[in-house]
């Protein structure tokens, strides 16, 4: 049965997650970065009053893929694209995706087979829609990596670094 | 001797932030624990007794306030300071009638957090972060 799926943009490769595992997608007015917070952490935003923690997909994703190099990373405030925080449907955590790109809806078979395992055990499958390919996210997987990078805990801090969060 | 502290909210980023916050400011204070909900805050705070709580308001299965007030019930001089996001005023207000002392709003600062921490605990004297 077809069911629909949230799909985005992370640099030039399209993900997805089903809409069951989305609570909302928000237009964010401002992120705010973190100083020294994992890498994986683009920063958090209010949505309806509830601080949500967003994910950064783009330092996440293995390297070797889409991952973009140290530094590249483009700014979290003030110019640059819309952004919109594509909020997970956690019971406990506030978790959302940063997305820089638009956000859509597309249809597709959840259960069409085993996801592609190994390295990409993140992903839940590859589906073709159309004519390209989707990569369809693992919730759980995306949040049990997410939660093992918080776990590591902030970089160290450097002279200077109080500054930054002023 | 470092001040013992519970660390609560149900985002594992913010008690991530908040204990990050905290083992830096120059060995004032020592996480003892954490808890992603109301009730395990009580349950935590029973076991380990901790002489600080920092607690989030909105959380699932009991909210920070409830916990509040039940931590009190168990020890009346608990220190307990509510972490709150912008736009919780009422939230708030009703926390410090159930006895919270004090209140720091989400996100963080340093500098905000030990501000408060000192001010609620005369013994966490210094007030800003380690160099």
């Amino acid at each position: 049965m077809l069911e629909p799926i949230i799909t985005f943009e992370v640099l030039s490769e399209w993900f997805g997650l089903m809409a069951s595992d989305v609570r909302e997608v928000a237009r964010l007015r401002g992120v705010r970065p973190v100083p020294r917070a994992p890498d994986v952490i683009a920063g958090l935003a209010e949505v309806h009053g509830r601080l949500v923690t967003l994910i950064d997909l783009e330092r996440l994703l293995p390297a070797g893929e889409t991952r973009v190099p140290s530094g590249a990373r483009a700014p979290c405030e003030g110019s640059g694209p819309e952004e919109f925080g594509v909020v997970l449907a956690l019971p406990y955590e506030h978790l959302g995706i940063l997305v820089r790109s638009e956000v859509d809806v597309a249809s597709g078979v959840a259960d069409s087979g085993p996801g592609p395992g190994g390295a990409a055990s993140w992903l839940r499958a590859r589906l073709p829609v159309g004519d390209r390919l989707l990569n369809l996210l693992s919730l759980p997987e995306l949040v049990s990596r997410v939660e093992e990078t918080i776990r590591k805990g902030f970089r160290p801090r450097s002279s200077g670094t109080l500054d930054e969060e002023n | 001797m470092a001040i013992r502290v519970l660390v609560v909210d149900d985002a594992m980023f913010m008690r991530s932030m908040i204990k990050d916050i905290l083992v830096n400011a120059g060995g004032r204070y020592e996480i003892v624990g954490e808890a992603s909900n109301g009730r395990e805050a009580i349950a935590r705070f029973r076991e380990l007794n901790p002489e600080l709580v920092t607690m989030d308001i909105v959380m699932p299965q009991l909210d920070g306030i409830e916990a509040t007030r039940e931590i009190l019930k168990v020890d009346p001089a608990a220190v307990i300071v509510m972490c709150s996001a912008m736009g919780q005023e009422a939230l708030v207000v009703e926390s410090i009638s159930a006895g919270a002392k004090d209140f720091i709003v989400k996100p963080f600062t340093s500098d905000r957090v030990l501000q408060v921490l000192a001010k609620v605990l005369p013994g966490a004297a210094g007030g800003s972060a380690a160099p």
